[in-house]
C-alpha cells in the first residue's frame, strides 16, 4: 500500500492546502495548518481510507507534526493491525 | 474555592524535610522511584491525619478503586467486552458521584476527603487505557503511586499514566538532575510561593475580605470580579508549581498548567492556557470520544453540529465535576456556550481577515479578558445567595 500517498491526501483534506506537499518535514503545527483539533478529522480520514478505527489517545502530537511522521505512524498503525 | 494543600508554611517545611533524601539520590544519579513510593505512606497520614475519618474515607476508597482496576486490567487480557468496560466506569464513579451529591444531606456532610476529584480522574485515565490497550502491564506500586501521588493529590495537575511511569524509570544523569529537575523545581516552588503566599493572599486580604460575602451592588460586583479572576490565578498557579516543582525534585515531570491565561485571544485559546492538564483531559477523554462516537454511529452527520454538541456537554460536566451546584451549572453552560461563539467566530470572515493585525490581536485580548472574567465571577458563586 502506498502509504505516502494516503499521508498526503488525508493532511491535504484535513488541512484544505496542497501546501502540505512542497516540504514532507515541515511542521503542520508550526504552520498553522493544523490545531490540536485537527486530529478529530485525521482519525476520521484514517477510519475511511484504512478501515482503522482509532481514539484521539492513540495519536502523539508528533505522530501528525510533519507528513513523514505521519506516514510512518500510519505504516505501523496497519502492521500492528 | 480555596484550595487547601500546601497550605501554610509548616507543610512546606515538612515536605521539604522528605525531599532532601531525593536529593542526594538524585545527585548522586540513582533512582528515585522507589524512595518516593516508600515516603508516600508517611506524607499521605500527615495529610489526611492518621485516624481521622478521612483517613478511613481515602484508605476504603483506594482499596476498593484499586481491587476494581486491576479486575478489570485482569479480565481484559483474556476477553473483551464493552459492557463490562461501562459498568466498570460506573462503577469507578460512584464514590464521588456519591460524595459530591453528600454535601446536601446534612447528616452525610462529613463525608468527603482530599483530592477524591483529582484522583478520580486518574483512576478513569487507568481503566480507558486498560480499554484502548495503551496500558499492557500494569505494577501495583507504580499504579498506587501514580493515583496518590502525593505532591499533586489535592489538585493536580492531573498526569498519565504512560508519562509518569517512562519517568520512573528514566535514568536521570546527576548534571542533568542538578540542572533540569533541582533548579528548576525550586524556582518553580519560588515562583508558586510568590504568587500563592504573596500575591493571591494580598488580592485575597485587601480587596476580597473587603467585599460583602455575595452580590450586593454593581461596583461591587465588578470589582470582586476582577479581584477574584487575578486570585485565583495566582492562587491556583501558585499551587500548580509548587505541586510542579516538588514533582520535579522527585523525578517526575508533572504537566504546566498554566501558560498566561490572560493573553488569550479567545475562548478556546483560553482552555488551551488555564488549567491546562484538566482541559486536556477532557479534550481526550469527553470531547474527542464523544465527537467521534457521534459522528462514527451516524448520530450526527455534521462535524461542526458534533462538535458544537460537544463543547456543550464536556463544560457542562466539567462544571458538575467541580460540585453538584446550581452556579457550577451555570457555569459549564455559560463556558460550553462561549466555545460555541468561539467555533463560529473563528471560521467568521472578520476573524480571517483581521486575525494577523497586531491591533486587532490586543482588542481581542481585551475583550477575552472580559469573558474570562465573567466565567470566573460564575465560577466563584458569589452572583448565587444560598
Amino acid at each position: 500500500m502506498d502509504y505516502k500517498k494516503i499521508a498526503l491526501e488525508i493532511m491535504e483534506k484535513v488541512c484544505e492546502t496542497d501546501e502540505v506537499r512542497e516540504d514532507l518535514d515541515m511542521d503542520l503545527f508550526e504552520a498553522g495548518l493544523i490545531d490540536s483539533l485537527s486530529s478529530i478529522n485525521i482519525l476520521l480520514e484514517i477510519e475511511k481510507k484504512l478501515g482503522i478505527k482509532l481514539q484521539v489517545t492513540d495519536l502523539d502530537k508528533s505522530d501528525i507534526a510533519t507528513v513523514n511522521n505521519f506516514e510512518a505512524f500510519l505504516r505501523k498503525r496497519s502492521a500492528d493491525n | 474555592m480555596i484550595i487547601s494543600s500546601y497550605a501554610n508554611f509548616f507543610s512546606l517545611l515538612i515536605f521539604s524535610l522528605f525531599l532532601i533524601p531525593a536529593i542526594v539520590l538524585g545527585i548522586l544519579g540513582k533512582k528515585i522511584k522507589w524512595y518516593g513510593i516508600i515516603i508516600s505512606i508517611p506524607i499521605l497520614c500527615l495529610l489526611f491525619g492518621l485516624t481521622s475519618k478521612q483517613m478511613i474515607q481515602f484508605a476504603v476508597f483506594i482499596v476498593c478503586e484499586t481491587i476494581l482496576i486491576f479486575s478489570y486490567y485482569f479480565f481484559k487480557k483474556r476477553a473483551t467486552s464493552e459492557f463490562v468496560y461501562y459498568l466498570t466506569f460506573a462503577l469507578s464513579m460512584l464514590p464521588i458521584f456519591l460524595l459530591k451529591m453528600c454535601v446536601h444531606v446534612e447528616r452525610f456532610s462529613f463525608l468527603g476527603f482530599l483530592g477524591v476529584s483529582y484522583i478520580s480522574f486518574r483512576i478513569w485515565q487507568l481503566i480507558i487505557e486498560i480499554h484502548d490497550e495503551h496500558i499492557k502491564t500494569l505494577s501495583l506500586p507504580e499504579m498506587l503511586y501514580f493515583i496518590t501521588f502525593f505532591p499533586t493529590i489535592s489538585c493536580g495537575p492531573i498526569d498519565r499514566f504512560q508519562r509518569f511511569k517512562d519517568d520512573l524509570e528514566a535514568s536521570i544523569k546527576p548534571e542533568e538532575y542538578l540542572n533540569d529537575y533541582l533548579i528548576f523545581g525550586i524556582k518553580k516552588i519560588f515562583i508558586g510561593i510568590l504568587y500563592k503566599f504573596a500575591l493571591a493572599m494580598l488580592i485575597n486580604t485587601f480587596v476580597i475580605e473587603k467585599l460583602p460575602a455575595h452580590a450586593e451592588s454593581f461596583l461591587g460586583t465588578l470589582v470582586y470580579m476582577y479581584a477574584y479572576t487575578f486570585y485565583l490565578f495566582f492562587d491556583f498557579a501558585g499551587y500548580s508549581n509548587l505541586a510542579i516543582g516538588t514533582s520535579y525534585i522527585l523525578g517526575i515531570k508533572t504537566p504546566e498548567n498554566f501558560n498566561k491565561p490572560f493573553l488569550a485571544r479567545n475562548m478556546k485559546e483560553f482552555w488551551d492556557r488555564w488549567h491546562i492538564s484538566l482541559s486536556k483531559w477532557f479534550g481526550d477523554y469527553l470531547f474527542s470520544r464523544f465527537v467521534l462516537n457521534t459522528l462514527r454511529n451516524g448520530t450526527f452527520k455534521s462535524k461542526k453540529v458534533a462538535s458544537r454538541c460537544g463543547y456543550m456537554l464536556t463544560m457542562i460536566v466539567m462544571g458538575l465535576w467541580h460540585g453538584t451546584y446550581l452556579f457550577y451549572v451555570v457555569y459549564g453552560i455559560y463556558q460550553g456556550l462561549m466555545l460555541v461563539i468561539t467555533d463560529v467566530y473563528l471560521k467568521s470572515k472578520v476573524y480571517r481577515r483581521f486575525k494577523k493585525s497586531k491591533y486587532y490581536n490586543v482588542i481581542s485580548r481585551v475583550i477575552c479578558f472580559q469573558f474570562i472574567a465573567i466565567g470566573m465571577l460564575l465560577f466563584s458563586g458569589y452572583l448565587f445567595n444560598f
